[in-house]
């Protein structure tokens, strides 16, 4: 039956493989434009004549818009054929692209990442939802191990690429690569892709797109800023207090409609809702560090962004490597052997972390994230694909859109709180007046590692978390039969 | 060899957790590998805080230059680097850069030049075998040179 030719909606066959390739590919290419702007960072700023914190607007729009467009991206799916929803979101992303190629000023550039932005936005749920619809439940494992590839691989490699590509060429380059393999995407689309959801024709309920808009974008708009202004910034203070009073007020419409933008009754599902504050927790642990872990790279051991790219690309590659073959074990097993592994190889990966220093070898940094990313790739894309196959079909899509939105808000907090520790670890150690010029440094730096010890630390309590969460998840298969 | 021991036990910890069935076995092999990791990564983390397993070592040495060697000093303040060249031909750089790396060229009849450099040893062959590789064992802490010359050469 599974060997049979799969069928759209219409009962039309169609190539599955083929399908995929075009989705991983259109996928590959929008996740790595999340991170390869990070490494232009300095060049923009000469460019565009600005400073770090309106060039820092690059990547804080870019990730607010695509956490605007998340929540609404069910009722899309609903709505619209899946095809033709995927073509307009790589086509939105290419018109985003071509703008930040030509992009004569600052204010056009960042129109054009904020339109790069919604069209990730759309794709990004839109490809979730086809890979979980077009395999059954027991291949769902490896279908999202393959998307894990991309979705894992994708943003870890952008710095590296981008740093390489920068040694030779100028930043418009960046977006020249991109280009082309946008439009190879929509032509593929075109001829590939067909109509493997069914749609509804549901009403947009505007209320709530301006609700899930505000309280969503606020608060992804505070925890983005905190590592700028501070906790006590009133701005951060003021965002946030929007952001959970629109959220509160989003989750209440969405449980008193009858056709809600957002499903909120996926949380009815214990093991959906379990999963997704597992994957949260520990896409905290991986966002914050990998936000950190460059930092402490380029800052304390003076390497550059293209350097620091690759120390950690053999973590990338792990992930890469362990994305399908976890999905293929997660078929066969279930979640809880992996996940358990995977946290408790994460929690002995990051302990050695928190004692790094200005001679700490950089293998041991290497290697050490490498177990890390080993580790995460059991939890992450296993753990989500159980939950999802908690819901029933029609829930899917308003499952991946929670899912993708509780994630995105998770890792803004994650990256938040790693970064105001290290902030305010820093400046308590911080030599005080009258300390000669020669000790100062020395010391600024000793204050600045105790920092990065900090950040660490609390990436290791959420590991411990995360780890004590997974050993509440359901029994394998395996397990339950030997119980038996 | 400490991480290619840390990565080996990951990769037999996740084959031990994933692929075998429930047994004592299982149980008795998910407990030594996973204590080990643990014990590996404490093992890390107490080396690289407190320096576990290694020394201070500090050696002191004079070396008496001969009449023809030519010093010469790159750069002002307090960043500089000092360059002796020997009669030979052979060249050594000496870098001022903080507190614990000083180069301190002063004038004396004879050339000469004694340096105090600290490093940090492995405590015994089990320590160096553990680390080899990691350039932890050997590492330079500190560093004072001081050279003594009739004369010398600046190059800002």
């Amino acid at each position: 039956m599974t060997n049979a030719r799969p069928v759209d909606v219409n009962g039309r066959p169609y190539n599955r493989i083929l399908m995929v390739i075009t989705l991983l590919t259109g996928t590959f290419t929008t996740f790595l434009t999340q991170t390869i702007l990070t490494t232009a960072f300095p060049t923009l700023m000469r460019d565009f004549n600005i400073g770090a914190s309106a060039v820092q607007w690059l990547t804080t729009g870019f990730m607010l818009v695509m956490g605007i467009m998340i929540p609404v991206s069910a009722w899309l799916l609903a709505k619209f054929n899946v095809k033709y929803l995927y073509i307009s979101a790589i086509s939105l992303f290419l018109l985003g692209t071509i703008i930040c190629r030509f992009a004569v000023s600052f204010p056009m550039l960042l129109a054009g990442r904020l339109i790069q932005a919604a069209g990730v936005g759309m794709s990004a749920p839109t490809f979730q939802n086809v890979m979980y619809s077009i395999f059954p439940p027991q291949k769902r494992g490896s279908a999202m191990g393959l998307a894990g590839i991309v979705i894992g691989l994708a943003p870890a490699v952008g710095p590296t690429l981008s740093g390489w590509v920068l040694l030779h060429h100028g930043w418009r380059s960046l977006f020249s690569i991109i280009i082309p393999i946008a439009i190879l995407v929509i032509i593929a689309a075109s001829f590939t892709m067909r109509k493997v959801l069914t749609t509804t024709n549901p009403k947009i309920d505007s209320i709530s797109v301006v609700m899930s808009t505000l309280g969503f974008g606020s608060v992804l708009y505070g925890f983005s800023t905190v590592g700028d202004r501070g906790w006590g910034s009133p701005i951060v203070l003021l965002a946030l207090a929007i952001g959970v009073i629109f959220v509160a007020l989003f989750v209440y419409r969405q449980l008193h409609m009858d056709t809600p933008l957002l499903e909120l009754r996926v949380f009815t599902s214990p093991l959906y809702t379990l999963s997704v504050i597992l994957t949260a927790v520990a896409f905290m642990s991986m966002v914050g560090v990998e936000m950190v872990l460059p930092m402490y790279i380029q800052t304390i051991r003076g390497e550059s962004a293209f350097h620091s790219g690759l120390i950690l690309l053999p973590g990338a590659v792990m992930m890469g490597i362990m994305s399908p073959i976890t999905g293929r074990i997660f078929d066969r097993l279930g979640a809880k052997r992996l996940s358990t592994t995977g946290l408790f190889l994460l929690l002995v990966g990051t302990m050695p972390l928190i004692a790094v220093d200005v001679n700490t070898p950089i293998v041991i940094v290497t290697v050490l994230y490498a177990i890390r990313m080993f580790g995460i790739t059991m939890v992450t894309m296993p753990v989500t694909t159980a939950g999802m196959n908690a819901l029933p079909a029609s829930l899917i899509s308003h499952g991946t859109a929670v899912n993708n939105t509780v994630r995105q808000i998770a890792a803004s907090i994650g990256t938040a709180i790693l970064v105001s520790v290290l902030s305010v670890v820093t400046k308590a150690n911080m030599p005080g007046a009258g300390v000669s010029a020669a000790s100062a440094a020395a010391q600024i730096r000793t204050a600045t590692v105790t920092g990065y010890r900090a950040a660490f630390v609390v990436s290791l309590i959420f590991a411990v978390v995360g780890f004590i969460l997974a050993t509440r998840l359901p029994s394998d298969r395996i397990d339950q039969e030997d119980m038996k | 060899m400490i991480l290619i021991l840390f990565a080996i036990l990951a990769l037999a910890f996740f084959i031990i957790m994933v692929f075998m069935q429930h047994s004592k076995l299982r149980s008795i092999l998910i407990a030594v590998s996973g204590c080990l990791m643990v014990v590996c990564a404490v093992l890390l983390t107490l080396t690289m805080s407190t320096h576990l397993g290694f020394q201070k070592v500090t050696k002191t040495a004079t070396v008496a230059y001969s009449a023809e060697t030519r010093v010469t000093k790159h750069g002002q303040g307090a960043s500089y680097t000092v360059v002796v060249k020997s009669p030979s031909g052979h060249q050594t750089k000496y870098v001022n850069a903080g507190p614990d790396q000083t180069v301190i060229l002063r004038k004396g009849n004879a050339a000469m030049l004694q340096s105090t450099v600290t490093k940090r040893r492995a405590k015994n062959g089990f320590v160096k075998f553990m680390y080899m590789y990691l350039g932890l064992d050997n590492q330079v802490i500190s560093s004072h040179t001081e050279i003594s010359v009739p004369d010398w050469k600046t190059v800002k």
